[in-house]
């Protein structure tokens, strides 16, 4: 498998410049393709904040990112935009757009970074995940665990090359947190590489990669 | 993102929040409301005072001279100018010359007494009336009493006017006399012939028709009466320059009488004349010849000519184009017309942004609750701009979707001015038209000028000037705070709750 995600040396601080906090690094780790990595951690651990460096939300403070061709360190914030159109992430809160149905916030997965979709993609895609009959639905009088798989089909609507997932269990109970589970799972046998962001330490279970975290720096891979 | 997707956006954001939008483009509405309503109502108004004027036998009429230096236009004149008189030959060649040109005739003044059934078949009402003058010079000059005197001329007066009316004759063109009376014409629509006279029923404080002992305005058609020229014209020198300091004219005073008589061809009923009613009678420009020919027996008429004329056209859409013609043909021009619509549109034009300001202060002050209203919705919609970034979505299509939030709230604004200003317009339009109909002295006046109503006009220019003002109000308020969500940082906003 060849490596997708290259991140070397890269530290991300917060504060100003006379007084810096260290969120995280320096850090270095190769993520391959059609992987899934899993990176564990306390809160405050840096985790999220290593995604957030990792999915093009943020920028890093030194070192090397980069993801496929993209040298994320090196990107401006419309080259991050791009990068961010072709990846998929979902968060722990789902972050659904209230304004929009369940079939629009799919669809907006896709038109935010400016590519057209068909509307039946969209429904098929919601089908798929057994909310085909929900896809007119107002996003908030869905279930958390169909908001959190309205989510996963925002983010896979521009088939993206790498899913980054942010707690995508933390908010749900224990029968929806197993169907996204078994989702990811799925999705990443067929060949999409995913990392993930989690306290559970249940995903251990199906990750080729676990990434453990603490005071911002890496301190076990396996 | 995609232009359907703004689109799509917006609409929810709309839908959800209508209410908002409503209050936020209250300031824009209002803004818009008096321009717009301004606007249309002056213009509204002053299309129809011109439709009335142009309706006008006024509007067809150009007053012409020729001045020795050749200006053309009042406008141009800084002192006196010099003018040279125009002969009766002179007018009949304006008229052979230009084809929109009905009738040439000269402004000028000439009076005559009417004898009345009462007065005695031998008296002279032209030789009365110099007597009487006579007697008042002689008595001011020896420096009698004033009273006496005041009292003498006044019942020298009495008796005067009790055997002789005094009338006014029109210095119009017959065309123009006629066109402004034609509504309230009795008898033959022609110019009357060498002994006819066209005769105003009331005349004025005259009441002619009454002193004739005739109750209707018919009833004086076919009438015979008999005429004293009073007063001759006053003529120039044909082709002579005249200064202003040296403006003589022969004798205007009649001092010999004569008894002229002559048919009523037509009446003119000025019972209820408006502003533009007609108190004069009408006779042909041979009359003027006599009665200078009376006034100055050595003078032979035809070599004498006036300084100003009267042109009448056959068409107020022709007016521009013959004072045009006239002006480069070195003719001093004036059309009253021409200056009134000038007026009337240069003052509704700044009575209209006179309070057109009010409209701008209330855009103005509605910039701030704009700003207000879309920084609170910035503020709001956080987690939104986070979510629509972490899809991709460019810094450029934050910044354009507040934009196009606040250009919607100038569309709203304009659509909801424009229609209380169209709503409000019309009322005002039905208003004025009940107001007049229920006031006979205000309709009568109205409509002997033609104009009962007026439509508030809404021109396309109006139309899309307002948007266009809107647009630019909203979206520089709507700049600040669009620049303000596209430059959030991701990560911050869906970290906020």
């Amino acid at each position: 498998m060849s490596v997708l995600i290259s991140v070397d040396n890269v530290t991300k601080y917060y504060g100003t410049r006379k007084n810096p906090i260290k969120a995280v690094g320096p850090v270095s780790l190769n993520i391959n393709q059609g992987s899934f990595t899993v990176i564990l951690g306390r809160s405050g651990s840096g985790k999220s904040t290593l995604l957030n460096l990792l999915c093009g939300l943020d920028k890093v403070t030194s070192g090397e990112l980069v993801v496929g061709s993209d040298k994320l360190n090196e990107s401006n914030s419309k080259k991050l935009a791009k990068y961010r159109s072709k990846i998929g992430i979902i968060f722990q809160f789902y972050n659904l757009l209230p304004n929009l149905n369940t079939v629009e916030n799919v669809m907006m997965g896709s038109w935010a970074g400016g590519k057209s979709t068909s509307y039946q993609k969209a429904v098929d895609l919601l089908t798929k995940f057994n909310l085909g009959h929900r896809f007119k639905a107002d996003v908030k009088t869905l279930s958390g665990g169909e908001k959190q798989r309205v989510a996963i089909c925002r983010a896979l609507i521009g088939d993206p090359e790498i899913l980054f997932c942010d707690e995508p269990t933390g908010a749900l109970d224990t029968s929806s947190e197993t169907q996204v589970k078994d989702i990811l799972a799925e999705l990443n046998k067929s060949g999409l590489t995913i990392v993930m962001v989690t306290h559970n330490p249940e995903f251990a279970g199906i990750a080729d990669n676990i990434i453990n975290m603490s005071d911002g720096e890496i301190i076990d891979k396996q | 993102m995609t232009f359907s997707s703004l689109l799509l956006v917006l609409k929810r954001q709309f839908t959800q929040k209508w209410g908002r939008f409503l209050l936020a483009s209250g300031g824009i509405m209002i803004g818009i409301w008096a321009i717009t309503l301004t606007t249309s109502l002056s213009l509204g108004v002053s299309d129809a005072i011109i439709d009335a004027i142009n309706s006008q036998p006024i509007a067809r009429e150009i007053s012409i001279s020729v001045t020795e230096s050749g200006q053309t236009s009042y406008d141009q004149i800084n002192e006196t100018p010099k003018f040279i008189p125009l002969s009766e030959g002179d007018l009949q060649e304006i008229v052979d010359k230009y084809p929109e040109v009905l009738e040439v005739s000269p402004v000028s003044r000439l009076n005559f007494f009417v004898q009345t059934p009462a007065a005695d078949k031998n008296i002279k009402c032209v030789e009365k009336n110099l007597e009487m003058q006579a007697q008042l010079a002689s008595q001011a000059q020896a420096g009698g009493d004033v009273q006496v005197s005041t009292a003498n001329m006044e019942s020298g007066a009495e008796s005067l006017s009790k055997d002789c009316l005094n009338i006014n004759v029109s210095s119009n063109t017959f065309k123009r006399f006629y066109e402004s009376n034609r509504t309230n014409w009795y008898g033959k629509q022609e110019e009357p012939a060498k002994n006819e006279v066209v005769a105003c029923f009331k005349c004025g404080s005259t009441q002619f028709g009454e002193a004739l002992g005739v109750e209707k305005p018919e009833d004086l058609v076919g009438k015979k009466i008999t005429i004293e020229l009073q007063r001759a014209p006053e003529l120039y020198e044909g082709g002579k320059v005249l200064d202003v300091l040296d403006f003589n004219t022969p004798d205007t005073e009649i001092k010999e009488s004569k008894d002229i008589e002559l048919t009523i061809s037509a009446v003119v009923d000025d019972t209820d004349a408006g502003i533009f009613g007609s108190n004069n009678f009408y006779v042909g420009y041979n009359y003027f010849q006599d009665a200078f020919k009376l006034a100055n027996p050595d003078l032979n008429p035809s070599n004498y000519g006036t300084v100003q004329n009267t042109v009448f056209i056959d068409s107020y859409q022709n007016l521009d184009a013959v004072v045009d013609d006239l002006r480069n043909d070195k003719f001093l021009t004036l059309s009253i017309a021409q200056e009134i619509i000038k007026g009337v549109s240069t003052g509704f034009l700044v009575l209209s942004a006179a309070l057109s300001m009010l409209g701008f202060i209330a855009l103005v002050a509605s910039v701030f609750g704009i700003i207000n209203v879309m920084t609170i919705s910035v503020l709001e919609r956080q987690k939104e701009i986070g979510v629509l970034k972490s899809l991709g979505a460019r810094d450029g299509d934050i910044f354009r979707i507040f934009l196009f939030e606040s250009s919607l709230l100038g569309i709203i604004g304009w659509l909801l001015g424009i229609s209380l200003a169209a709503a409000i317009g019309n009322l005002l339009s039905f208003i004025f038209v009940q107001v007049i109909e229920n006031d006979p002295g205000i309709r009568a006046n109205l409509e002997s000028i033609n104009l009962s109503s007026f439509t508030p006009s809404f021109p396309w220019w109006l139309l899309l000037g307002s948007l266009a003002i809107s647009l630019v109000f909203t979206v520089l308020s709507g700049v600040f705070p669009a620049i303000k969500a596209s430059k959030q940082n991701p990560v911050d906003v869906l970290r906020s709750e």
